[in-house]
């Protein structure tokens, strides 16, 4: 108990000096209570639209991609907020599914992103989910936006820890961190503007899956 | 009113199946979301709604202190003249040549598109539907659906004659020419402007709802980005913005989420390797003044959801381009008032009925039918034969006292003719028949001057001169509940008045009734009504256009008659002897849907053991008088209407039809050719109550 306490004073403190505001799991840890309002979440997610997956370990997390990319025509992937050994199991995944891959860094100041539309993955780090509504939080940081948004398929990845309850959950995060912005993804892009026919996929990603990890993607 | 261009699109029967149909299935999905959301939702929505409409103008000093504090320039435009000008400046000092949006009625509001392209501005509108009506060279004709008027053959007709590229005429093939086609304009553009949804006074945050992804790539693409609000989105905090989140799109779409909630605010780096810049353009244009119009102000706790829109059945046939200005539908009616004037206002009002279905399915409880009255009153614009109208119950009156000569006048063609010149009802709508007598004759002094009693029954027009047999019976069957009744003589309920916005005329006849009732109501009595409207008047209406105490107590005594059986009467037990067998089509009246929660009278009847169906498509089409008027001012959109439901009650094979309401009784008996009873009659059958007034040509 003491020694969780330490810990989780150290994830405060760190996250105090880096001028962010605490994860979810740094003050909750992945306890059962997280790991049913994660099952929670995914549920809400598969009925907004989402290709949803439970992973334990992050050796799992390959199998997803390989099966979810099997379906999709990929060439490029762009990873944005996730530690090398998730970019690398990720990138190994999925080449041993699509021969050609190629892995695109974001860069600063992208003149022309097309190269990053069509055909391609955008893998993000998700801030926290919303159980409730199933609603993928989103920091308005480049990358996560970019490969959020761009792709035509896009996969958000985040800890059973940091699914929240509902929305009034981020209020203090809201107060805290002096965000320039934030969104809230619940779904793929759909329109239903032609005869009220829904249609997926018009700006934004044609697909998109979220995956609930019950390990700490930060490690 | 438009005769023109409302035949133009009466002529367009598939035009219209197509937006009658979408709108149902809008409503129905939004009904189903708002019933599962946690009340809680919906009262918080409500406070924090009427905090606005209360607060607006320190809630947007709050916002402009509080941007700024976040690095937003921010300008407070008092007139549409002021903001414009404001984005057209900036956009010439900053170079901008194209400018894309994401969808905002607001900058409809201003005709910022038509500033800017003045000003040699590409504008490019990103949203499909928005699109879409900007190559078609319209406005949008609802407000969340803005080309829900066009077929996807007219769109892919518009593709090919504007972009000169042939697209099959399918809605996943548009969609997907339409992503590929604005990209560049996504890369190139150097200014994004986007309206808002919400505006959170506490940090001045901007936040909006969008599905396509269209809105979060206007926000992050260019390098200068301007949010477009109306000072009526404020909201005080991320608490009250949350239950706007939450209600928005089950209204709105019936989901409990939108695809994308986006919110703006300066952003640290964009892709052209500066800090863009974000300006917050604030509109006023009228909503201050609003906010101090007692019958305008409620129009502030708006969400745009659109519920009013796809509920009304006027709108339903007419759509956007006849029922609207740039705001369209009923709140539409509200919106021109404030931001333009009741003149404007006034010219679309006539198309609200007053049926009050938008009352109901509003989820800030914004009494838009009131409102749109009071526009019609204020502008002075209402028509002889609208005059005419209000004095209903004289006609009636007349009809009753010479029943052989008003039948046969309702009857001859000659006469029908002379009725549509002079009084403009139109021959072709089929009328009650009149019985001869009245209600206080059949039931006698003891009734008439009895001055306590369990209930009060307030008749109306039509159960007291026209078929006076559905009085009786009301009178009977409570008796044999156990209740004493009165029936003191009172006036009509005064709908005409209200509907055709006469309102010095309905408030006298509001405050002869509510005068007769009180003494009763403070003696505890219950007042009870067969006819829906009247119902609706006492409990909704007058407090409203009364505001006295004395009005809200009988407001509070009120209740439908059939709906205090289904509560609290207790029909005894009697053996079933007639049509119970038989497939009974229960028709839900309009002005009973603020009554009581669910269907009372439904319930009841399966309860005593009728097999009864029901389908709820909202409004049958008539709409008190107003489905009687000739031609284009109502009763051929009332038929279009008409049309349509009786097609849809015919299809779940009922034999015969229930209903409270004596004029949906005219509209249903008319478009399905089925006998209509009111539900009275069928409890008085249940409990073996002999119905000998009954006349086979009324309901």
């Amino acid at each position: 108990m003491f020694m969780q306490r330490v810990y989780i004073l150290y994830i405060v403190m760190a996250a105090w000096l880096k001028g962010e505001a605490p994860r979810a799991s740094a003050t909750r840890g992945i306890d059962s209570a997280a790991k049913n309002l994660g099952y929670e979440f995914l549920e809400k997610c598969r009925k907004n639209g989402f290709k949803t997956a439970y992973v334990e370990r992050p050796e799992a997390l390959a199998s997803v991609f390989s099966e979810w990319a099997a379906h999709w025509s990929i060439k490029s992937l762009m990873i944005a907020g996730l530690s090398g050994f998730l970019k690398e199991t990720i990138f190994n995944a999925l080449i041993s599914v699509k021969k050609e891959i190629t892995c695109l860094e974001l860069p600063d100041l992208p003149s022309d992103l097309t190269l990053f539309r069509a055909s391609s993955l955008g893998v993000f780090r998700v801030y926290a989910g919303v159980a409730e509504t199933g609603g993928l939080i989103v920091l308005d940081d480049w990358g996560s936006n970019l490969a959020s948004l761009i792709p035509e398929y896009t996969v958000g990845l985040l800890e059973a820890g940091e699914v929240v309850s509902d929305y009034w959950a981020l209020t203090s995060v809201l107060r805290q961190r002096d965000i320039g912005g934030m969104v809230i993804i619940s779904g793929p892009s759909s329109t239903s503007d032609i005869e009220l026919t829904h249609v997926i996929g018009v700006h934004g990603p044609v697909e998109a899956g979220v995956i609930v990890t019950g390990f700490e993607l930060d490690e | 009113m438009n005769r023109g261009k409302i035949l133009q699109v009466l002529s367009n029967a598939r035009e219209i199946d197509t937006r009658w149909r979408s709108m149902l299935s809008m409503t129905e999905k939004s009904r189903g979301a708002i019933l599962s959301l946690p009340p809680q939702y919906l009262q918080g929505l409500l406070a924090a709604r009427q905090k606005t409409q209360e607060n607006l103008a320190t809630l947007l000093e709050k916002t402009v202190d509080s941007a700024r504090r976040r690095g937003c320039q921010v300008f407070v435009a008092e007139t549409a003249e002021e903001a414009l000008r404001y984005i057209v400046e900036l956009a010439k000092r900053r170079g901008v040549k194209r400018v894309i949006k994401s969808k905002s009625m607001t900058t409809e509001e201003l005709d910022l598109n038509h500033a800017l392209s003045s000003a040699g501005i590409e504008v490019v509108e990103t949203d499909l539907g928005e699109r879409i009506v900007q190559l078609a060279g319209q406005r949008p004709s609802h407000i969340i659906a803005p080309a829900v008027h066009l077929s996807r053959e007219d769109v892919a007709r518009l593709v090919k004659e504007r972009r000169n590229i042939a697209v099959d005429p399918s809605p996943e093939a548009i969609t997907r020419f339409f992503r590929k086609d604005l990209w560049q304009s996504f890369q190139e553009a150097d200014m994004g402007i986007t309206g808002a949804n919400i505006v959170v006074a506490e940090d001045g945050h901007v936040v909006i709802v969008t599905n396509e992804g269209n809105g979060r790539l206007v926000t992050t693409m260019p390098r200068i980005l301007v949010s477009v609000a109306g000072i009526e989105k404020i909201v005080e905090s991320w608490e009250e913005a949350f239950h706007v989140l939450r209600v928005l799109p089950a209204s709105a779409v019936g989901r409990d989420a939108t695809s994308y909630i986006t919110v703006i605010g300066p952003r640290a780096m964009s892709r052209h390797g500066q800090v863009p810049e974000y300006h917050l353009v604030l509109v006023n244009n009228g909503r201050l003044r609003a906010g101090s119009e007692v019958w305008l102000k409620e129009a502030l706790r708006c969400i745009r959801c659109a519920a009013c829109l796809d509920i009304c059945p006027t709108f339903r046939v007419l759509g956007g381009h006849i029922f609207g200005d740039i705001y369209t539908g009923p709140m539409g009616v509200l919106w021109t008032a404030i931001t333009r004037d009741v003149k404007a206002a006034s010219e679309i009002a006539k198309y609200c009925v007053s049926c009050s279905l938008c009352l109901s399915a509003c989820p800030v409880q914004i009494d838009i039918p009131l409102a749109i009255s009071r526009i019609k009153d204020a502008s002075g614009n209402q028509t002889t034969r609208e005059r005419m109208l209000t004095m209903y119950e004289r006609y009636a009156a007349l009809g009753s006292s010479f029943p052989r000569l008003f039948n046969w006048l309702q009857g001859s063609r000659i006469t029908r003719r002379l009725l549509e010149s002079i009084l403009g009802i139109d021959r072709r709508r089929m009328m009650h028949r009149f019985k001869g007598g009245n209600l206080y004759k059949a039931l006698g002094e003891r009734y008439l001057e009895a001055q306590e009693a369990d209930v009060v029954y307030f008749p109306d027009t039509y159960a007291t001169f026209m078929d006076w047999g559905i009085g009786l019976l009301a009178v009977r069957v409570l008796e044999a509940n156990g209740y004493s009744v009165a029936v003191p003589k009172t006036a009509g309920s005064g709908m005409p008045s209200i509907q055709y916005g006469f309102h010095s005329k309905a408030r006298q006849i509001a405050e002869k009734n509510v005068r007769m009732l009180k003494s009763f109501v403070e003696k505890g009595s219950k007042i009870v009504c067969t006819e829906p409207t009247a119902a609706y008047c006492l409990s909704e209406a007058y407090p409203k256009i009364l505001g006295s105490e004395d009005s809200k107590k009988v407001a509070e005594a009120t209740t439908e008659l059939v709906a205090l059986l289904a509560t609290e009467g207790k029909p005894a037990q009697r053996p079933m002897s007639h049509s119970a067998n038989s497939a009974i089509f229960y028709h839900h009246p309009c002005h009973s849907r603020l009554l009581a929660k669910g269907r009372p009278s439904e319930e009841l009847l399966k309860r005593l053991g009728y097999s009864v169906s029901t389908i709820d498509y909202g409004c049958c089409g008539i709409a008190g008088t107003w489905g009687m008027r000739v031609g284009v001012e109502g009763y051929l959109i009332s038929s279009e209407i008409g049309r349509r439901v009786a097609d849809l009650i015919l299809a779940t094979g009922a034999k015969e039809i229930a209903t409270e309401s004596s004029v949906c009784a005219q509209q249903l008996r008319q478009f399905t050719g089925l006998k209509v009873r009111h539900t009275i009659r069928y409890i008085a059958e249940y409990l073996g109550i002999q119905d000998r007034d009954s006349d086979a040509l009324n309901f």
